[in-house]
């Protein structure tokens, strides 16, 4: 049976990964993924601007998708960690809590979709000045909050939600 | 269910619910679905039989699809009489140029090298499950791996990905799938069947109980 450490160092652990997570995401959203050259002339853009491209393209289902992968999820994650966090020391409705941090758990990968199409546009599209897609600076913040937000549940163990912890007071922080 | 973590069990008779630590007793009934944890609601474990003969066959299967999956081209673009294709590596490569190294090394780790150590370690396990091996006792070494790799593996997603790109590119040129496409949706379909009947906890039961045989 694998032995976890003790829940207040767990927390520690979890909450710095989830701080520098949160950290990254800024530049993820306001920086550019990828730029896109067309005929000479280059366009940066955002994951925001990605996914309004498609809506203005008539593609609204493949919007929805890279909207939720890319920017509901990667938000929704940190915050719903966050307060699964807060609340571990005294948590007093520990069924609630494992089932948001099960969901968080499964969804998380699934933020790694806008690393892999913008990998897979910049490697196809590479017609010298007539087209061609290059990665942003973006791209490498997104995909490091996706790891560090997934790292950090990793550190965590949904088990001491289920007992009392009696060094509880200090909320999980570090 | 944290994949990293699992059900840990105890005995071949005994689990103990990742989520919330109860201790169970594995029912003796063979049936269809999985069984809960009745106190956190955690899936502990498909309820099935485990046939690793037919699981190994698929992961066979799997890996002589691998190779070509990774090399072959995935899409073919076509614009203004030129044209280009890019494989699976190549995007890893691509990525792994100049400043954005970083990226193209977590894309070699989540397309390339976990898939691989998922095919070796669910390999290797079905086999000592099938009774190959001289000891079958569980293996924690390729269990961490098998459990980890489930997880890390995201070929899944960049297919999902491939879609996206191709409904992207669709404007600005024409798209043809590429045979390395083909090859990469069923070795996915296929290593998603296999994690799906062989989950960690029920193999390293099975390995248990062929050990205490």
């Amino acid at each position: 049976m694998a032995i976890n450490p003790p829940p207040r160092q767990q927390r520690a652990l979890a909450w710095s990964l989830l701080i520098a997570a949160m950290v990254w995401l800024v530049p993820a959203n306001v920086l550019p993924i990828m730029a896109v050259t067309e005929t000479g002339r280059g366009k940066a853009s955002t994951i925001a601007d990605g996914i309004w491209q498609l809506f203005e393209a008539g593609m609204p289902g493949i919007a929805i998708i890279v909207f939720v992968a890319s920017l509901l999820v990667p938000l929704f994650k940190v915050l719903v960690l966050a307060v699964i966090y807060w609340r571990a020391p005294r948590e007093n409705n520990p069924l609630t809590s494992t089932r948001a941090y099960r969901l968080v758990y499964w969804i998380g990968r699934w933020s790694m979709l806008d690393v892999f199409v913008v990998a897979l546009l910049a490697a196809v599209v590479e017609f010298g000045n007539l087209a061609r897609v290059e990665p942003g600076p973006g791209i490498i913040a997104f995909a490091l909050a996706v790891v560090l937000t997934m790292l950090s549940a990793h550190a965590f163990s949904p088990q001491q939600l289920w007992i009392q912890d009696p060094d509880g007071a200090d909320h999980g922080h570090a | 269910m944290p994949e990293q973590k699992g059900v840990e069990s105890m005995s071949a008779d005994t689990l103990l619910c990742p989520d919330c630590g109860t201790q169970l007793a594995v029912p003796s009934r063979r049936a269809r679905g999985a069984w809960r944890c009745p106190c956190c609601d955690s899936q502990l474990s498909g309820a099935w039989t485990l046939r690793p003969d037919s699981l190994l066959a698929l992961t066979v299967a799997t890996a002589v699809l691998w190779l070509p999956a990774l090399i072959l081209p995935l899409m073919r673009l076509e614009n203004l009489g030129l044209d280009r294709e890019a494989s699976l590596l190549d995007c890893v490569l691509r990525l792994m140029e100049g400043v954005y190294f970083p990226v193209g090394v977590l894309l070699l780790f989540t397309l390339v090298f976990m898939p691989l150590l998922n095919l070796l370690s669910a390999g290797r396990l079905l086999w000592a499950a099938r009774g190959h091996t001289p000891s079958a006792q569980p293996d924690p070494f390729w269990m961490k791996i098998y459990r980890q790799s489930r997880e890390w593996a995201m070929t899944d997603i960049f297919l999902l990905g491939i879609l996206i790109a191709m409904t992207k590119l669709g404007d600005m040129a024409t798209v043809t799938p590429g045979p390395g496409l083909f090859c990469l949706v069923v070795a996915v379909f296929l290593r998603l069947i296999v994690e799906t009947l062989a989950q960690p906890d029920q193999l390293q039961r099975l390995l248990e109980a062929r050990n205490g045989d």
